[in-house]
């Protein structure tokens, strides 16, 4: 039976990290409005990653431009599994750029998912949902820490550990680098 | 790699990767990479249930709230401006030095992420025909300065007389034509980029 998927938003806690208090206004309207009670901000990569150390977030959405220290900065510090102890954590990069360089720079940070703005509720819920019902498996290897953004040759998530639950699952999110940057580029303005 | 510590009590496995590329251009072939499987945590802790299609009720919801947010978006939209236009009269007052077109290009990418949110699309494209302008440039120096000007102008003024659809006559005429001198100005880099580059060789 097509059961309708629910998820309980009251449950996780989300740390935004955006320079632009209006933007942060506007996500954690709609976070709070998705069910979500715990929502930490950060105005930049630096207080964003105290945030992190000190309340270990669920899932942690960034802006990429920031000053001080930028999205990409703060990906790379946080997918370093020695000094950070969230390394997992799913990150959402929410950006105002969508040019191929900077989601590829994105995506070789170890980024999650990417999201172009303007926000879109229905784009943001879907990404939150499939991180949550399909994290992705991680690679590490001596360039790169996160997750595994690759296909095989059949089209199936590459590595030994493919998730038997996924095969069921209508949405594919797991992706190459090429199909990735080509979602994106549908966004270029 | 991280066999030690905390990694430990994760699946890990290793695999030998050989088809096409890793991460980036420049680690091609075969690569040593470790899979880990992380646990997920989140997924039980939060009991996403059924399969089907999405559940919209939060998303309609989120969507009258930011119906109910956007009497406060032309407010929102000043004070961005309001930053564009600081950052432009900077660049004036000290002209285009690392810090200034720091602050122009931040300004600019604010604007341009959000506009369109605020329900001004023509302005969320002259932004991001400024970040163009501002990313293109082999030289600091090289870049013109009126170009800079008739963007932050052009944004002002869409504002000023709420030029919100991308149908306006005026705004997407002054639009498109600030697009085309950026493509051209940045064509007219990418050949001496081009140019450069041959000549190292």
């Amino acid at each position: 039976m097509d059961r309708i998927k629910k998820v309980a938003f009251d449950r996780i806690s989300f740390l935004v990290v955006d320079d632009s208090s209006h933007t942060r206004h506007l996500v954690r309207t709609i976070l709070y409005t998705f069910g979500s009670r715990t929502i930490y901000e950060a105005e930049d990569g630096a207080q964003g990653l105290e945030i992190i150390e000190s309340h270990s977030p669920d899932i942690i959405i960034v802006d990429c431009l920031m000053p001080m220290l930028d999205g990409f900065e703060l990906i790379q510090l946080v997918r370093n599994p020695v000094s950070c102890k969230n390394a997992f954590v799913p990150i959402i990069m929410l950006s105002g750029h969508s040019q191929k360089h900077r989601v590829l720079s994105a995506r070789d940070v170890g980024v999650t998912e990417f999201l172009c703005k303007p926000i879109s509720t229905k784009l943001l819920y879907e990404r939150i949902e499939s991180v949550i019902r399909k994290p992705r498996q991680f690679v590490q290897n001596d360039y790169y820490f996160g997750p595994d953004k690759r296909l095989d040759e059949n089209g199936r998530r590459y590595g030994p550990a493919q998730c038997a639950e996924e095969e069921d699952d209508e949405f594919e999110c797991v992706e190459t680098p090429e199909r990735f940057v080509q979602r994106w580029e549908t966004f270029l303005v | 790699m991280f066999r030690d510590g905390k990694l430990s009590s994760y699946k890990i496995s290793t695999a030998k990767l050989s088809h096409g590329k890793f991460m980036s251009e420049n680690k091609q072939g075969d690569t040593q990479v470790e899979i880990i499987v992380p646990p997920n945590p989140l997924k039980s802790k939060v009991g996403v249930s059924g399969s089907g299609s999405l559940d919209f009720g939060p998303i309609e919801r989120a969507e009258k709230a930011l119906e109910q947010l956007s009497v406060e978006f032309d407010d929102w939209l000043s004070e961005e401006v309001d930053l564009l236009l600081l950052a432009r009269d900077r660049v004036i007052e000290e002209g285009l030095t690392a810090e200034t077109q720091a602050k122009l290009y931040l300004a600019s990418h604010d604007l341009k992420g959000q506009a369109e949110t605020y329900g001004y699309p023509l302005i969320t494209r002259v932004c991001a025909s400024l970040c163009k302008l501002l990313d293109t440039a082999t030289q600091r120096s090289l870049i013109p300065a009126e170009i800079i000007d008739h963007h932050v102008n052009a944004v002002r003024n869409m504002m000023k007389y709420k030029m919100k659809s991308t149908k306006h006559p005026q705004g997407s005429a002054v639009t498109n034509k600030l697009i085309d001198v950026v493509l051209e100005f940045a064509d007219f880099e990418d050949k001496k980029r081009a140019k450069l580059k041959l000549d190292q060789k």
